[in-house]
């Protein structure tokens, strides 16, 4: 239990961990998406930081029709500019993208665009993405005067993948209808591998155990949506009487479900898995993450799905419709809530959430 | 005897039932800011007038926003509380539009009374009560009036926006204009009608089709709503309280099931 209190003390206060590894001495390199390639940051001696929202709703930079995700964000990075040395920010949806121009003018900090394929199946996306990654790869270099060859990206993957087994093998105790991990603890667990140094990480995980959760009885779901760093959209479907079994959140099984494969071209194997990882709402083609979704229900044991919609968030709110049609198809009941700040509105969530799980539960 | 209470964003409503499950008393009060004070206030009206005590009550259950602060025996949903009084209330109810203070509810329910699919609004106080009263405070007219306004309307004028803010003040430049107050009273009634048939569709409409929750008291939105649905609702005789008589009922239901 010593671990779960610990990672839920981080997802309270990330930016102690941003500290630590400033008297550290570390170099840290702030990013937002799960899609950003964290072996090439390591590998070129820096510490990835995935940035959040938390402490943040609004910012006076953007206008009212971006997201509170991408406001509080950038925020964030105004903010602490001084705890990073660089940031990656990638082009997954507009705001971001409007979010990088921002920064352009505001931070004096190198910058990096990378530019993601919105098709991850056209004939010229793993031409693209690999491009792009090598791009990352000089930026890092030229940046930070260091070398990344083929033996530090290997060393890095090996790392990352380790960390994404420990992940997966905890998540895959709430298969074949198991009440081993609650969500809660779950997610913050992810959430605290974002934020450590990976080597850090993994130890602490090795050295500890889990699967004594509770909530035996209680009515299995999917999460389905973005990018959740306030757990208390989680915590209130648990106290609703859900349990949590899988997602599709990025910061949930989208930042460690698949590992890269072993290659004598480190670049090429980060672009596959970078490009055919779990699909992501701002990419295409939405099959496959139909596909996904499905087969996470099932083979989880979920009876419904919620959907999380960031207000404004235009890739989730446009795949709604589909996921819901086919989960529906699949019999599959399924719950959209919107929100801003889920702390001031949790009543509000609550009463929907409350309602779902009762009805899945007559 | 049992008693629901249904703690809404506008009014609480409270409701006695006796063994049979017809209805003993009811009573309706005013939320305001004390969901605790409010309850109470509500169960004591109710259970002044069959001239009972708390005590008394076999069973009780709270429903709505302020639930969790509610002395009851247990609490449950309204989507759950709000079908279950439907049910008894209209049994051909297969759809049922509930517009309540703060949300508005489309719930879609089998012959046997279980909940198939519903769908809520969302983070925007547009096609709920809240929108009417806004509206009814920017016209300078009780909201009771809005409903004897409606059917005066010769040309309900279109609103360009369902957003209260921008309603607002649309309604302000409407009427600076000359326009005349039933027109645009109509014409608000038709847009919180739209909103709230947008959302019912996406789970779909199948008749019966009743009509609860307190702004179905309206007969202004009533019939906006009956326009736009093209289908004639079924309305329960006070379709306020039906929350909360669902939820009397669902208390003594579970007070049958008690091992």
């Amino acid at each position: 239990m010593q671990i779960q209190r610990k990672m839920r003390e981080f997802s309270r206060d990330p930016t102690s961990l941003l500290r630590r590894h400033n008297d550290g001495e570390a170099k840290v390199v702030g990013y937002m998406c799960s899609g950003i390639p964290e072996e090439i940051i390591i590998a070129a001696g820096l510490q990835p930081y995935r940035i959040s929202n938390i402490g943040e709703h609004t910012s006076s930079l953007t206008p009212s029709f971006i997201c509170p995700f991408a406001s509080a964000v950038l925020e964030n990075i105004l903010r602490l500019e001084d705890l990073f040395q660089g940031f990656i920010v990638a082009h997954t949806c507009d705001p971001m993208w409007r979010i990088f121009d921002i920064l352009k003018k505001k931070v004096n900090k190198p910058l990096f665009f990378l530019r993601v394929p919105h098709n991850t199946k056209n004939e010229l996306s793993f031409d693209f993405m690999r491009m792009e990654f090598r791009r990352l790869k000089m930026f890092l270099e030229r940046n930070f005067v260091t070398e990344i060859n083929n033996n530090s990206l290997q060393s890095a993957i090996e790392l990352c993948n380790h960390t994404r087994d420990l992940l997966r093998n905890i998540y895959l105790l709430n298969r074949n209808n198991e009440y081993k991990v609650k969500a809660s603890d779950y997610f913050s667990l992810v959430l605290a591998s974002a934020w450590m140094s990976k080597q850090e990480f993994n130890a602490l995980v090795e050295a500890s155990e889990f699967g004594s959760g509770k909530g035996q009885g209680n009515i299995r779901l999917h999460v389905n949506g973005t990018a959740i760093y306030d757990l208390n959209l989680i915590t209130v479907i648990e106290d609703s009487g859900g349990f949590v079994v899988s997602d599709d959140l990025c910061t949930g099984s989208r930042y460690f479900w698949d590992n890269v494969e072993p290659s004598q071209d480190p670049l090429s194997a980060l672009t596959s898995r970078y490009l055919t990882r779990t699909p992501c709402p701002a990419q295409n083609p939405l099959d496959d993450r139909l596909r996904y979704l499905s087969d996470m229900v099932a083979s989880f044991n979920a009876r419904g799905v919620i959907t999380y919609a960031e207000k404004f968030c235009d890739p989730i709110l446009y795949d709604f419709v589909h996921i819901r049609n086919k989960l529906a198809s699949d019999g599959i009941p399924s719950l959209l809530v919107d929100y801003e700040s889920p702390t001031q509105e949790i009543n509000r969530i609550r009463n929907r959430v409350e309602a779902f799980i009762e009805t899945l539960g007559d | 005897m049992y008693l629901g209470i249904d703690t809404g964003a506008s009014a609480t409503k409270a409701v006695i039932v006796d063994r049979r499950g017809e209805i003993a008393s009811q009573a309706i009060v005013p939320s305001g800011v004390n969901f605790k004070v409010s309850s109470e206030m509500a169960a004591k009206k109710a259970l002044d007038a069959v001239r009972l005590d708390l005590e008394d009550m076999l069973y009780v259950v709270s429903t709505g926003y302020g639930k969790a602060l509610v002395n009851s025996t247990s609490k449950s949903s309204e989507i759950a509380c709000i079908s279950r009084g439907v049910y008894r209330l209209i049994p051909s109810a297969r759809t049922i539009i509930d517009v309540g203070g703060q949300d508005s509810k489309a719930i879609r329910i089998s012959k046997d009374g279980k909940v198939l699919n519903f769908v809520m609004n969302d983070k925007c106080a547009a096609g709920t009560g809240r929108f009417l009263e806004i509206m009814s405070n920017t016209l300078q007219r009780p909201i009771e009036e809005l409903s004897m306004l409606h059917f005066k309307a010769k040309k309900p004028v279109k609103m360009s926006s369902t957003c209260t803010v921008f309603a607002e003040s649309e309604v302000v430049s409407q009427m600076s204009q000359g326009i005349k107050i039933e027109d645009v009273i109509a014409g608000l009634h038709e847009a919180i009608a739209e909103r709230i048939y947008t959302m019912a569709s996406r789970i779909g409409f199948e008749q019966d089709v009743a009509f609860t929750g307190g702004v179905s008291k309206n007969k202004g939105f009533v019939d906006a709503l009956r326009k736009k649905i093209c289908l004639s609702p079924v309305l329960p005789e006070e379709p306020q309280i039906v929350c909360a008589f669902g939820a009397a009922l669902l208390a003594m239901k579970k007070h049958k099931e008690k091992p």
